[in-house]
Formats: C-alpha cells, structure tokens, sequence
C-alpha cells in the first residue's frame, strides 16, 4: 500500500489550472524528486497534500484513508511533516524551542495541569526537552540552543526549519527546496541527513528542488511537472532523458544532461 | 550564580511586599492595591496579545463582568464575596468564550473591531439594563467578609489582592513556559509554520482569549472588593485603551513588561492629575515619545540591551 496516494487532483484559483488531474504514489521509505519549472504548481501539490487548499476535484489518501477536507493542523498530527520554501521559522524564539513546537502533537498536557505545573506535566517537559536536545544534535545546532531563531545564519535556519519538522518523527516528510541558498558543504550534509531519514527513521519524502545534482541523486523517483500537468515520472536516469522534461527545461538542457559526479 | 541572585532578589521583594504595606500611608496603600489589580488586567491581556499575537480592545468589558457579577452573586444571592471572586472570573471567563468562538475567525483590524464592539456593547448593557445594575447610578458593593473577619479597609482587602495577584502571575508564568504557551508564541511567529507543526489555531487563540478573560474577571472582582462602587462609564473604551498602553508601554510579549507598564502608567497618571487639564495632553506626549525612542516598552528594551545581549 502507498503511504500517499494522489488521485485525478485539480487545484483551481479563479479559472486558472494550477494542478490538473494529477496522479501520484509514493511507496513506503522511498525519496521522490518533484521538479518542474517554476510556476509549475509545486507548491501547490505541498499545499494541497496539507490541508492550506483544498482541491476541486480528486483524492488524497494517506496510509490508505482520504485526508480531503481535513485542516491543517490535523494532517500534520497524522503524521505529515513539512517545511518551506522561505523558511518559517520563529524567529523571536530560541532555537530550542523551535524545535520543541516541533514536538507539540506529541506532547499530551492540558493548559489546566500546566498552569498549575503539576507533576506529570513536568515528566512530559523533561522528555520533550530531551527528545528536542537529541534533535538539535543531529543536525549539528545543539551549541546554538539558546540563540534566536532570527540570529543564526541563513544554512542554520533552513536545518532548524528541517528539524523541527522531522523531530515527531512523521511517516512522511515534505521538503519544500531543502537546498535553496545552502552552500556546498551544507547541501552534502542535507543529502547524507535525508538518506539516514530514509534508512534509519523509514521516513517517505517528497522532496521539491531545483538542483538537479541533488535531486537527481538523492530520489528514487521523480515526478516532473510542468503548466499543473504531470509530464513525466520514473527512475532519474529516464526522467533526465525524456523528451517532454527537456523541452520544459529549454535552455537548461544541458545542465540535466551533466553526468553525475 | 545568576539564578541565584534571582532567587534571593525574588525571595527579598516577596517578604517586603509581605512586611512593608502597614507601615504604608492610606494613600500609598490605596495605590499599591491600585497597581496590583492593574497588573492583573495587564499580564492578562498580554497572554493574547503579546504572546499569542492577538488584538483585543475589549479588555475593560471582561473587567466590567468580573465587577458587576461578582458583586450581583454577592449581594443578591448571598454568596460569600471570597467565593464570587473566583466566580467572578468563570463569568468573565464564560463570556470571553462566547465573543472568541465567532470572533477570533477574523484577525488584525477585523478582530481589532470586533473587539472594541463588544466592549461598546456591555457598557451600554450595563447602563441600560438598570433592573439589574442600577444603570449610571452604579453599585454600592459591601466590604467582603470572610467568616467574622471583614476586608474592612486598604490594608486588609491588600493581602486578598496581593495573595490573588500572585497567583495568577504563577499561573501566567506557568503557562508561558509549557506546551500551551509555546503554541501561543508559535501563532504570534507564523501561523503558516504552526498549523503544519499540528497546532491547532483557533484553539489555541480560543484559549488565550477565555483566560485573558478569566484574568480580568478576576481584577473586576478585586477591583469591587476594594473600591466598594462600581459604575458603568468606569468600563469603557478608554479603560480598555489604558489596558493595552500598560502592556505595550511595559513590553508586549514579555513576562515583566505588562507589570512594568501597569506600574509606571499608573503613577504617571497619579502624579499628572495635579496638573489639571493638562494631564491627558502630557500623558499624551509622553507615550508618543516613549513608543518613538522605547517601541519594544520598557523592560523590552532592558531584556534587548542587557539580558538578551550577554
């Protein structure tokens, strides 16, 4: 069974197509590439998987039951963690608890036993703060906890951004251009963290990005879109040689035929 | 070491506010007990507006249910006045409810407007409906009794409202450093970000909104307790207005701004009313100037400069 499954999706805003009938599945622990040219609707797969549109037509089934029509907030306490194009982070906030909003669905006190801090209440902050440390390590922030969000340089803020989203540990990761503004070093981090999530954690993840090296190398699959219409899909080495996908990336064609190094 | 310090500094403050009131002259100690209930009103109004990040210009209207029905259960049921203070703020409470359900759909301006039409409404329920609240001739609240131990005058009720107003400071402090409190600031940051981390908005903003209520309730009560009158045009618009200038002239979003604000905006009116006629034009210009040269308020710019800086 896949553990997203997109079916005949039309998104309209005012008689413009943005999706149309789109078709996707993505199985179980597997990276899929979502490329296109930009304005090809992207994002608005991301928005419309995420409860912020809501399609005209089609369906949308996670892990087998339809998510149409389910808010926001909802979707993402089901197991569906995302990040974003512009980064948005908290900026006013420490990175801490950045990454403890992360773990909001996962924590379980009312605002009454908070108020008055009784004892479980406590025990739950502990584990939180704990699972939170555990997070920032990994993706290398954990000496700037105690900063805030807004002081760290550009690279920090995308890997809290990607924190924060994967530290409830979703069943599917959606990453809106993880690598946009990274500099070299950070984005040979990203791909390693992405794989590791895949392996280690049996995350799934859509992933939408523009550097076709990493895209083409990270993905098991890739789905291309052009004008809201799905072009083409399937192993990286035929997507980079199909006809179609060329031709939505005039002028950059020689780019996606650059051997991988 | 830093804690501390803090500690002992808490633990001194503490006794002193404890120790000192009765050697206090009347005067000082009506306004000590002024102050106080001004810094409920604004801790409380900063839970949703500085931290959740949303506009409330109702905030007087919650003041004036905490007084009239706080004062109502007593005198016409007989209900114990300590127990109405807490009833006092469920009522308030329950009304914030009802406002924040249909209200908090909208934001900005909207909620902004929305707000300050409640705030109209109950004031003029509260002159109109004279049945009830005697309308513009207000009502003459009885000192409060605790068994035969009467809150007979500014030293005794003082204990109630300090006692109170500690409390409730807990509470917010409490709630600002959980999973509730983070929820808040995360809609005040990004509500885009917040609902794809699973927050669930309108709850969230719901619940700012009921206990920003429940806070001023609760001041409305303490407020009759200790001036033992209360009358409509005290709960206007501009009450609310004065409300919001403490926690911005204090420091929006942060844990001592609002009382910081209560503080300094009430001695500067007191010390201003000698000025006859020319009080609210001074108390005009000086809070143009402080939002031109101090935007973030008081202890927002001590927390930038010197806490948040080392």
């Amino acid at each position: 069974m896949s553990v997203l499954s997109i079916k005949g999706v039309t998104m309209e805003f005012g008689g413009i197509k943005a999706l149309s009938k789109i078709d996707m599945d993505l199985e179980e622990c597997e990276i899929r590439g979502l490329i296109g040219p930009n304005g090809a609707g992207k994002t608005t797969v991301f928005n419309v998987i995420t409860g912020i549109y809501r399609p005209k037509e089609g369906d949308i089934r996670f892990n087998g039951d339809s998510i149409l029509g389910k808010k926001p907030h909802e979707i993402s306490g089901l197991g569906i963690g995302r990040t974003f194009q512009n980064p948005q982070l908290f900026q006013t906030l420490t990175v801490m608890d950045n990454v403890l909003i992360g773990l909001h669905t996962l924590g379980k006190s009312s605002f009454v036993s908070e108020a008055l801090k009784l004892p479980g209440e406590r025990k739950e902050e502990l584990e939180l703060r704990e699972k939170a440390s555990h997070i920032l390590e990994w993706i290398g922030l954990k000496e700037v906890a105690d900063r805030l969000g807004c002081n760290l340089p550009f690279g920090q803020q995308k890997f809290l951004e990607f924190g924060r989203a994967i530290v409830c540990k979703p069943t599917l990761l959606l990453l809106d251009e993880p690598a946009a503004g990274l500099n070299f070093e950070e984005k040979v981090n990203l791909d390693r963290l992405v794989k590791l999530l895949r392996d280690e954690m049996k995350i799934t993840i859509l992933l939408i990005e523009h550097d076709m090296r990493l895209v083409m190398g990270i993905s098991d699959r890739v789905t291309v879109l052009n004008y809201g219409e799905k072009i083409a899909e399937g192993l990286p080495s035929e997507v980079r040689k199909d006809r179609k996908v060329i031709e939505a990336y005039l002028g950059e064609e020689k780019k996606l035929r650059k051997p991988k190094t | 070491m830093m804690n501390y310090y803090k500690t002992i500094l808490l633990l001194v403050g503490l006794a002193l506010l404890f120790v000192i009131p009765p050697f206090l002259k009347p005067y000082y100690m009506f306004m000590v007990n002024y102050i106080l209930i001004y810094i409920i009103l604004a801790v409380g109004l900063n839970l949703v507006m500085g931290y959740t990040g949303q506009i409330s210009l109702g905030n007087a209207a919650f003041f004036g249910i905490g007084a009239y029905g706080s004062a109502l259960l007593s005198i016409k049921l007989g209900i114990p006045f300590l127990i109405c203070i807490p009833l006092g703020g469920a009522i308030s409470a329950f009304f914030g409810f009802l406002v924040a359900v249909p209200a908090l759909r909208m934001s900005g301006l909207y909620l902004a407007m929305v707000t300050l039409g409640f705030g109209e409404l109950v004031q003029l329920i509260f002159f109109q409906w004279e049945g009830l609240t005697r309308g513009p001739d207000g009502i003459v609240i009885p000192k409060p009794k605790f068994g035969s131990f009467e809150f007979s005058n500014d030293y005794r009720v003082y204990y109630l409202i300090l006692i109170t107003a500690l409390f409730l400071l807990i509470i917010a402090r409490n709630i600002i450093r959980s999973r509730t409190g983070r929820a808040f600031l995360s809609i005040r940051e990004s509500e885009t970000a917040a609902q794809s981390l699973g927050v669930n908005l309108r709850y969230y903003k719901i619940v700012a909104f009921v206990m920003s209520a429940f806070f001023a309730g609760i001041a409305g009560a303490l407020y009759g307790a200790f001036v033992h009158y209360i009358s409509p045009d005290i709960f206007g618009v501009f009450e609310s207005i004065s409300h919001l200038s403490m926690v911005i002239i204090g420091g929006i979003g942060t844990n001592l701004g609002p009382i910081v604000g209560a503080i300094f905006v009430i001695i500067l009116l007191e010390v201003l009313k000698g000025l006859r006629g020319m009080q609210e034009i001074i108390y005009g210009i000086i809070l143009v100037v402080f939002m031109i040269f101090m935007s973030k308020g008081i202890w927002g710019m001590i927390k930038e400069r010197y806490i948040d800086s080392r």
